[in-house]
């Protein structure tokens, strides 16, 4: 904590907000901005005449009895600058008196317990402010730390800042926890998720405009963030767990070794399998920013059962199995429904999907399960929002296994010396298509869309490089080579 | 709907008043002006007439400062009943000549209570009982009773009543502690202007009673000093309770005319500015003034100044010295009589005013409560409607330079809905 | 100032105007059958002779008459008019010596009429002088005392017809014994006391009271408005004034009462017209004791602080104030003798139940 934003000194207004002053009356709507230096406990007026600026006056008796004395103390209190007038519950005081203390702006307060000690609590209190307020930080900490609720934490905090409203607004400005009145207060500071995103603010209304005030009360709201994300991410974290619950249930299944309980289990999820069954993969295509897909998932669900309603979405893999099951269900009905809606799916990661082949039996539908793996891992090359059916890969299908991440290094070494040209995209591009097309240099042409004279021209410069694809001991692994790498440059921009 | 209406000398004012608002007006002169009115207004009124309240202050000011016109102000007697007798002439009488021009025979009989209620000295009722014949002898009709400390210790004035009564049956007796107010000398003026206006009042107020008769069943009031209206029977036993209506009247009137409740009031009445001041729709009235006559009365009156236009003009902020914060309403008494609008729209007040001995700050709260039980209860003896009697103003004063515990205090209340 | 020789009936009204304003607050406006009794008196009677003591043998008996109690009591039951005349008679048998002049207690409402009365009825010259120069509750808060004069041997008579002489060493004890008689004889007594010689109240006592109270009487009498009353005031007094305004808030029982007294303490709040407002709040009991203007003290015991009708310049008492009433608050410098460490020991705010310095009391090393 940055030590010199603290004030020294408190002033009236603090005193009340959090310091001995809470407990006290204010008779008089004055302002409450001046210091208090001091404190002293007067038992005759003419102490109040020899009084420093900025000390509080605390009345006793004999000298707090009668309107006309705290008149007098009030008095000298304007004339000599004294913070604020503190008298005994016990005196009468009048509405005149209290048109005096307005008049003259000076706070005049009553007190129920004994002046005499009233004072000493007011000397501790402002003989060390920071001592203050770090035994309020402190309680705070403690009572937050045994909230398990974003309104128990911002309640605590509501409690302990009597003077304050607080509150927990989310992004979109509706208020989590807490008091509406503290909308649009002096304080604010932000409360990210537990992933670190941007997710709620505290809110916080002070009463009397302080700076010394303001700080007290950012402390204490930036204790309570770290347990309020907490709270608030438990919801997610218990639907991570589910899917883990659920990626075990489903791998029982699809391992042919399922007991009855795995039937049941099945059964209360809701898992039916009795029908045509189509299977589906849904990943991430090839390349993303690292994120756990088991976070991913709780992020996703919400989306995912807004567009596909009922759809069981269980991990699988490296992404997530789903299926749907009717009589008479085609791959191609399957494929279509993804295929309008998969991209609606809201999720931090950008999904493909593959299907598998209808099946009626469970030795069938394990078999669907794989096939739509193997399209899924076709669909990751062409992009986000791929669908790919199994029956329609035909042999491309062997290239679906191939592992995209460990082949990449070694295709980037094996075509070092083309990738560090400035044109090794368009040479790698150029191979591959020549490739493709058996070794006919004008049907890459064509594929490519360039004229045959251009595929030439690269070919030679490929060849200068040392990149012998007219071996035949060669060609096949450059041929792999080359389409891993397509694979990836076209999987890290989305078509 | 309501009737007030001014008698003064032979003409009188009226309106017709339904809550604030005034729906008609009349006046007439002469003998049966009073009844012209009253069937005139009776006429008009679109419903029932609740009541008639009258205000006779002029005529009873009439009586007392021409005691020679019919009818007038009789001469009476004045008996004080005090520990011992008087040993200077000036002692026995009364600074004011108007009262002493009333008085043709004094006598001082041995009695009395002090302040907190012990007897200072055994009521000597036989000389009390001689000195009534004696004036009864002079051909005096009413005879004015004051006994010091009267109001806390009403005892001896109600004995020598008593035995007057029995012993003289032709005389009246008008006794001070049914006026009240604290100091001899007040009291013994309020009892005495009392016994002198007896006759004139008994036959106003029977004029009264059989005009308003011929309205059908219509209770009559009477408008009082303190800005309240009294029943029929009250004001024929203590008629100097209605001698200075009018001010109180003519405030409440205008207050009601320019639908104020708390104001400073100028009303312009020809050359003159009659200034008051209304709290909550009541005039504020104040005790111990010197009233119309020039004589102080303790019963609490209206808290007016008289001032000619010309003066007002002159030094206004003088005249509204007090003004300064409060709004001022001003009104010409000029279409609508005032006073009779005014009478029209009060309501029945009461008010005590006494010494009590209390020695703690409880003891004395609870003798205050005492004292405004009693009040209320006063005001509620009539036709009023029942929950509507409260207090107005509850005061008390510690007695100066006596040991600590002597209290005085005042209280006053109405009843019937404000306006 | 205008030394009077004599007191005549047209001087009355003056004299009761004045005393009315050295009440500091204790005036009475229920006096009219006193007024009426001392105006036949003295018209009945050749004027009464006014002498300053260095007029008199240095050894000429004299005695302070002076009213007792309460003036509400009082007008429940006036005097009979021989009181004066019993009070003297009773101290002359006590004394064993005829009086050969009559002194005033202090000259403030009621009390600058007993001493003419019991003058004029016992065929008395009068002194003009006094021991308060104002009104102070208690009969020892005096000059005299201050000066050593003894309060007793002291007579008092009372509306019951009993007559009682004290004699004690100590005045306080004076003050309380007569004090607790007061409630048991119908709530006053006229009392005589100090009796001295004419030499010794030359230096105890506060010259001229009895000319003042005239003088200062007829300047409210004449004085044609406000404006007019306050620099009358002004010139004859040295007096000030606080503020005028209203009274908006009336208080008994504010504070503790101080033992000693009698009666019970009270405070009045005045808002007064100015701009800006200003808030005078004065606290009294028996009279008015202390004034603050906005909390400061402005005004203390033994200054005489009193309150005015602005509309007629007549002197308004602190029990017939109401809510409401409209007042102008005056303050006029005590008597020389109360200045000093000595007169505020015995009568500054300290001595009523204040605790504070009066604002023209030196601070102490």
């Amino acid at each position: 904590m940055n030590r010199s934003r603290i004030p020294e000194v408190l002033t009236v207004a603090e005193l009340v907000h959090h310091g001995p002053l809470a407990k006290a009356t204010l008779l008089a709507a004055v302002p409450l901005d001046a210091q208090v230096r001091f404190v002293r406990l007067i038992s005759d007026l003419e102490q109040t005449r020899q009084c420093r600026p900025h000390t509080a006056l605390v009345m006793h008796n004999p000298a707090a009895h009668g309107g006309w004395a705290l008149e007098s103390a009030l008095r000298a209190a304007w004339e000599r600058n004294a913070a604020c007038v503190i008298s005994p519950a016990d005196t009468t005081v009048t509405p005149s008196t209290i048109a005096l203390a307005e008049r003259l702006k000076v706070p005049l307060f009553t007190v129920r317990t004994d002046p005499a000690e009233h004072a000493l609590e007011l000397a501790a209190a402002i003989a060390s402010p920071g001592a203050g307020r770090a035994q309020l930080a402190a309680r705070c900490a403690t009572s937050i730390s045994e909230q398990t609720s974003l309104r128990g934490i911002v309640g605590v905090i509501n409690d302990e800042l009597p003077g304050s409203a607080v509150a927990l607004v989310g992004e979109d400005g509706a208020v989590l926890a807490g008091r509406a009145a503290a909308v649009g207060g002096q304080v604010s500071i932000a409360v990210p998720s537990v992933e670190g995103k941007p997710w709620a603010r505290l809110v916080a209304r002070v009463p009397v405009s302080s700076a010394s005030a303001e700080e007290t009360v950012t402390t204490i709201l930036r204790l309570a963030r770290a347990s309020l994300a907490a709270c608030a991410a438990r919801p997610h974290l218990a639907l991570a767990r589910r899917g883990a619950q659920e990626r075990l249930l489903l791998a029982a299944l699809l391992s042919g070794q399922q007991d009855a309980e795995t039937e049941i289990a099945a059964r209360e999820h809701g898992w039916r399998f009795d029908q045509t069954t189509v299977a589906v993969v849904v990943r991430a295509t090839a390349r993303a920013a690292g994120v756990d897909p088991d976070v991913a998932t709780a992020g996703m669900l919400a989306s995912w059962f807004e567009v596909f309603g009922d759809q069981p979405l269980v991990p699988h893999g490296d992404g997530w199995a789903t299926w749907w099951t009717s009589p008479d269900l085609t791959a191609l009905q399957v494929q279509s429904i993804l295929g309008s809606r998969l991209t609606k799916v809201t999720c931090a990661l950008p999904l493909c999907a593959g299907v598998g082949e209808p099946a009626t039996s469970p030795d069938g539908w394990r078999r669907s399960f794989r096939e739509a793996g193997l399209a899924a891992s076709v669909a990751a090359q062409s992009g986000a929002g791929a669908v790919e059916a199994f029956d329609a890969l035909g042999p491309r299908v062997v290239l679906a296994v191939l592992s995209q991440r460990e082949l990449l290094s070694a295709a980037e070494t094996a075509l070092h010396s083309l990738l560090s040209t400035a044109d090794g995209d368009v040479l790698v591009q150029t191979l591959c298509a020549m490739l493709d097309c058996g070794g006919s240099t004008s049907q890459a042409a064509t594929r490519l869309g360039v004229h045959r004279n251009t595929v030439s021209g690269r070919l030679e410069r490929i060849r200068a490089r040392g990149v012998e694809f007219d071996d035949p001991d060669y060609r096949l692994a450059l041929h792999v080579a080359a389409f891993v790498l397509l694979g990836h440059r076209t999987a890290e921009s989305p078509g | 709907m309501r009737i007030g209406a001014r008698l003064s000398g032979h003409a009188v004012r009226g309106v017709l008043v339904d809550g604030t608002r005034v729906l008609a007006q009349a006046s007439a002169d002469g003998v049966r002006a009073l009844g012209a009115v009253l069937n005139e207004l009776g006429a008009m009124a679109p419903g029932a007439v609740q009541s008639v309240t009258l205000d006779i202050s002029d005529v009873l000011l009439d009586a007392v400062r021409r005691p020679d016109l019919e009818p007038g102000g009789n001469p009476v007697g004045v008996l004080r009943v005090l520990p011992r007798p008087p040993q200077h002439p000036a002692v026995a009488d009364h600074p004011s000549d108007l009262l002493r021009s009333f008085v043709r025979y004094r006598a001082t009989v041995a009695g009395g209570h002090d302040l907190f209620g012990a007897p200072l000295a055994p009521l000597d009722q036989a000389k009390a009982v001689e000195a009534a014949r004696a004036a009864r002898e002079l051909g005096l009709g009413a005879l004015a009773v004051v006994a010091t400390g009267a109001v806390g210790s009403p005892g001896h004035e109600s004995a020598v009543a008593e035995a007057v009564l029995d012993a003289v049956p032709e005389l009246q007796v008008s006794l001070s502690h049914e006026i009240g107010g604290i100091g001899l000398l007040m009291r013994e003026t309020a009892a005495v202007l009392n016994a002198v206006l007896l006759s004139v009042a008994g036959q106003v107020v029977d004029r009264c009673e059989r005009a308003i008769r011929r309205l059908g069943n219509v209770p009559c009031w009477f408008a009082t000093s303190d800005g309240g209206r009294a029943s029929a029977e009250r004001l024929r036993a203590l008629p100097v309770i209605g001698l200075e209506a009018r001010a109180a009247m003519t405030l409440r009137g205008a207050a009601v005319r320019n639908e104020v409740k708390d104001a400073v009031m100028l009303i312009e009445d020809g050359d003159t500015y009659l200034i008051g001041e209304v709290r909550d729709g009541l005039p504020r009235v104040a005790p111990d003034l010197r009233g119309t006559l020039g004589l102080r009365l303790a019963a609490p009156q209206a808290v007016s100044t008289v001032v000619s236009t010309a003066a007002f003009h002159a030094n206004r902020s003088r005249w509204l010295h007090g003004a300064l914060g409060s709004p001022v309403s001003v009104i010409q008494n000029i279409e609508l009589d005032l006073a009779a609008v005014g009478a029209a729209s009060c309501e029945p007040t009461a008010w005590l005013d006494a010494v009590v001995h209390a020695d703690s700050a409880d003891e004395l709260r609870a003798r205050q409560r005492t004292m405004k039980e009693r009040v209320l209860s006063m005001v509620v003896a009539g036709e009023t409607p029942p929950g509507t009697e409260r207090i107005i103003e509850s005061s008390a004063v510690s007695l100066t330079y006596i040991p600590s515990g002597a209290y005085r205090l005042r209280v006053r209340a109405a009843a019937g809905t404000s306006p | 100032m205008t030394t009077l020789t004599s007191l005549k009936a047209d001087d009355l009204p003056a004299l009761l105007a004045g005393a009315d304003l050295f009440a500091s607050g204790a005036s009475r406006d229920d006096l009219d059958g006193m007024r009426y009794w001392l105006s036949a008196l003295l018209t009945e009677r050749d004027p009464i002779r006014l002498v300053t003591p260095d007029e008199l043998a240095p050894n000429a008996l004299c005695a302070s008459v002076c009213f007792v109690g309460s003036i509400t009591a009082l007008a429940e039951l006036p005097m009979t008019g021989d009181e004066p005349h019993r009070v003297l008679q009773a101290l002359e048998n006590r004394l064993g010596a005829k009086l050969d002049a009559v002194v005033a207690l202090d000259v403030a409402s009621l009390n600058a009429l007993m001493p003419v009365a019991a003058a004029a009825l016992h065929g008395l010259p009068l002194v003009d002088c006094d021991g308060m120069g104002r009104v102070f509750p208690l009969i020892y808060q005096t000059s005299y005392e201050l000066a050593g004069l003894p309060l007793a041997p002291l007579a008092a008579v009372g509306p019951t017809g009993d007559t009682f002489v004290l004699d004690t060493t100590s005045s306080e004890r004076a003050e309380r014994v007569l004090r607790a008689t007061l409630n048991h004889s119908g709530g006053w007594m006229l009392t005589a006391m100090y009796p001295t010689t004419a030499a010794q109240l030359a230096t105890a006592a506060i010259p001229g009271s009895i000319s003042r109270a005239v003088t200062v009487g007829r300047a409210l009498i004449d004085a044609t408005d406000t404006d007019d009353l306050t620099s009358r005031l002004q010139a004859s007094t040295g007096s000030r004034v606080l503020g005028i305004g209203r009274v908006v808030e009336l208080e008994q029982r504010t504070r503790r009462a101080t033992s000693g007294y009698p009666a019970y303490p009270s405070s009045i709040v005045v808002r007064t017209h100015s701009d800006p407002v200003r808030s005078i709040r004065l606290e009294a009991q028996n009279e008015l004791l202390l004034a603050l203007v906005d909390g400061a003290v402005t005004a203390a015991v033994p200054d005489i602080i009193c309150l005015l009708d602005p509309n007629d310049g007549r002197v308004t008492g602190v029990e017939s104030v109401t809510v409401g009433s409209e007042v102008l608050v005056l303050a006029i410098p005590p008597a020389p003798v109360w200045r000093t460490p000595q007169g505020l020991a015995m009568v500054g705010p300290r001595s009523f139940g204040f605790e504070l310095r009066h604002p023209n009391e030196e601070l102490r090393p």
